[in-house]
């Protein structure tokens, strides 16, 4: 049980970095299914892969919440938010599974369904992400010192659904839009708040939470082996080849590197994109003197424009392109691949600068990647969306 | 001045947040298209929707309902009860959509510019059509120009409201959750109606109802799915700017009796609300004033 502020801030890196990991494990799986009739699916089973990607999507979303939350928490004690990982794939660690990503199949699900099972139903020897957050919830409860020995860090440094505009009210409650609940964590009661929110959205409280990540994936797996059992020859994904990469990550010695030239230009463009991305988020979730309205250029790049116009589309067009030229009908992904250079940019001025380099730099190359022959016209629309999120975050930096 | 009067449901068939705003069939937000319409097109369509659901396909558009002239010298109003404007079909011209782009044009959740933004009424050889500029002095600019600039932005920005009673009163929905749930039997009634039929020409449309069915369920358990639906139930997107563009008035049998001004601008205000994210439908309702100078017969008739 750890009793110190370092020992709390280790295990919450360590579960920010679990999350992170998760949500793109399930992102890359929710990108890998099909998406017309047109790809040798009836349209029952189309709507049946609809649904699930759409379930996959909001869990993905959620790991999302937890990864913020754990930044909040990290935070309010004095540590510091963590988005760093490992690339893929990793060897097991909290699971009895390697965390690699992998196409939709129902082998993946039942990872899935693992990687969220309550503890009560695990097999004895089998460690899960929700054993480690109930030591953390123990940890918190039970510090020896008073709140405002441990809870030392700025409460307005941290990300609230507020600042997100996810919180719709209804009666009785606040929160939830796109599923998310996210606030800041400011004593023990938000701290083991903020911990039962992940753990109650994980694995659940009750054995029949349908709420829950753990039996949504269970009724996605069982949907799925109901509609293998009508057709065998059912396959809810695209052919895309597990774990590919652009280059050889040092911190894994695994993966496929993807080899059709045009797609490693697509690719290299998706991971500039999701290292800019993590790059806002870092400054996002650690910001240190930034305004009320520089931190709404930081909020308005991150999350819907890069996460949802720019992040998404080009995973799934990732996911319609061939990994190699053998036309062996392989198709590429997203990798995620994680850099070394992602740190924090401690000083704000020069920070945004560097920001807006990046985004500088990602738009002139999307532009001519959307030039190329042989790539999806939707490339086209990628490009004019980082060109309208750079204009207008350089007018925030200019401020 | 003509004060006409107008309102009817209108169609957008949109994918909205968290799906990218290009996706085609809608798949984490609470749109989608089913198996048996084509893709969503984001376009807006007063008249003449396309893939129309129950039960919007009974009472579908926006027709003028009622015409008013203002004495601007007295401000006296009178009620036109018989004049040829109403029941004349409103439209928006030119492929209108709400432009947003996830956020990215605009920073708040519930504004929605449209463009391009050309509004035309018409009927029996009255045609009544101007369309709105950003900037008079520039006339080719659209969207993609003018959204870093927030003053020529605002002037076409909507004022959102929530759990509008305006809207509530003018669609029924005035209790968000029942109106769903309501919703859910009707389309159940619609789809056994159509087993019985057993006919292969329904397979498509049945799985498209179910499909409806399945999504209002998911009320019960995803809470984004619902708030997002209700919000969209209750929201009022109300916009007011005085259209300032090239304008096209055809009168061929004289039936305005009087002639309307064009070097002037034609203030307009209306709200679009009560988006029904099951039927990709909302209601309009709105204003528009025309300068008016009017013939004798006009005037005869008011005295």
């Amino acid at each position: 049980m750890p009793k110190t502020r370092s020992e709390i801030i280790y295990l919450l890196t360590d579960a920010s970095e679990i999350e992170h990991s998760l949500c793109c494990i399930y992102l890359f799986a929710a990108f890998s299914l099909k998406r017309s009739v047109d790809e040798g699916v009836t349209w029952e089973q189309l709507l049946r892969i609809q649904d699930w990607m759409q379930t996959t999507l909001l869990i993905a979303r959620e790991e999302m919440e937890h990864l913020g939350l754990a930044s909040n928490l990290l935070t309010a004690i004095g540590g510091s938010p963590s988005f760093r990982r490992m690339n893929f794939p990793q060897p097991a660690r909290y699971f009895p599974f390697d965390l690699t990503l992998e196409p939709f199949s129902e082998a993946t699900v039942k990872r899935f369904v693992c990687f969220e099972r309550p503890m009560h139903i695990r097999p004895e020897d089998y460690n899960t992400i929700g054993e480690l957050y109930m030591i953390l919830r123990e940890a918190f409860i039970n510090y020896p010192g008073p709140d405002s020995e441990l809870f030392i860090g700025p409460p307005d440094a941290q990300v609230g659904g507020e600042e997100l505009g996810l919180n719709l009210n209804r009666v009785g409650e606040s929160g939830g839009g796109y599923d998310i609940f996210l606030f800041p964590v400011v004593d023990r009661e938000s701290a083991v708040k903020a911990i039962d929110t992940i753990i109650e959205q994980g694995e659940g409280t009750h054995s029949d939470d349908k709420e829950s990540h753990y039996y949504r994936f269970l009724d996605v797996l069982n949907d799925l082996q109901v509609m293998k059992a009508k057709d065998p020859k059912f396959e809810p994904a695209r052919k895309v080849m597990p774990n590919p990469l652009l280059d050889q990550p040092r911190d894994t010695t695994g993966g496929n590197i993807v080899t059709n030239p045009t797609t490693r230009r697509v690719l290299d463009l998706f991971n500039d994109a999701y290292a800019l991305m993590l790059q806002i988020l870092i400054r996002f979730y650690a910001h240190t003197d930034e305004s009320q309205e520089e931190l709404n250029g930081l909020r308005y790049a991150a999350f819907f424009p890069m996460m949802t116009m720019v992040i998404r589309p080009l995973s799934e067009i990732l996911t319609t392109m061939p990994f190699s030229e053998k036309g062996d009908g392989f198709t590429a992904g997203p990798s995620f691949e994680y850099e070394n250079d992602l740190g924090f940019l401690p000083h704000r001025q020069a920070a945004w600068t560097v920001i807006l380099g990046r985004m500088e730099e990602l738009a002139l190359a999307a532009a001519e990647v959307a030039k190329l022959p042989d790539v999806p016209e939707r490339l086209g629309y990628i490009a004019q969306n980082i060109e309208l999120v750079r204009r207008k975050f350089a007018q925030y930096l200019a401020l | 001045m003509l004060i006409v009067n107008f309102e009817g449901w209108t169609q957008c068939r949109f994918a909205t947040d968290p799906d990218p705003s290009d996706e085609k069939r809608g798949i984490s937000g609470p749109t989608f298209a089913t198996p048996d319409e084509p893709d969503l097109d984001r376009k807006i369509r007063l008249q003449n929707p396309v893939a129309i659901r129950y039960p919007r396909d009974k009472d579908f558009g926006v027709f003028v309902k009622s015409v008013s002239y203002q004495n601007t010298a007295t401000g006296a109003v009178t009620n036109l009860t018989d004049y040829p404007l109403i029941g004349a079909a409103v439209d928006l011209l030119d492929g209108p959509e709400y432009y947003q782009h996830n956020l990215i044009l605009t920073e708040e959740a519930w504004n929605a510019p449209i463009d391009p933004f050309v509004l035309n009424i018409s009927k029996d050889g009255i045609v009544i059509q101007r369309r709105d500029l950003w900037d008079v002095t520039r006339p080719d600019l659209t969207i993609y120009d003018v959204y870093t600039d927030p003053v020529l932005l605002k002037r076409r920005s909507n004022v959102p409201a929530l759990q509008s009673t305006e809207v509530a009163e003018a669609t029924g929905a005035v209790n968000y959750e029942r109106y769903r749930q309501q919703r859910r039997l009707d389309l159940i009634k619609l789809r056994d109606a159509l087993l019985k039929k057993k006919s292969p020409k329904n397979k498509l449309k049945i799985l498209g109802l179910e499909q409806r069915i399945g999504s209002i369920d998911k009320d019960q358990t995803m809470v984004g799915i619902v708030l997002a639906g209700q919000q969209f139930l209750g929201m009022q997107a109300s916009y007011a700017f005085s259209i300032n563009g090239q304008h096209l008035v055809e009168d061929r049998k004289n039936q305005l009796n009087g002639e309307i001004g064009a070097s002037m601008e034609w203030p307009l205000s209306f709200w679009m609300g009560g988006y029904d994210v099951d039927t990709m439908c909302s209601y309009m309702r709105g204003s528009l004033s025309l300068p008016f100078y009017p013939n004798e017969r006009f005037r005869q008739s008011l005295a």
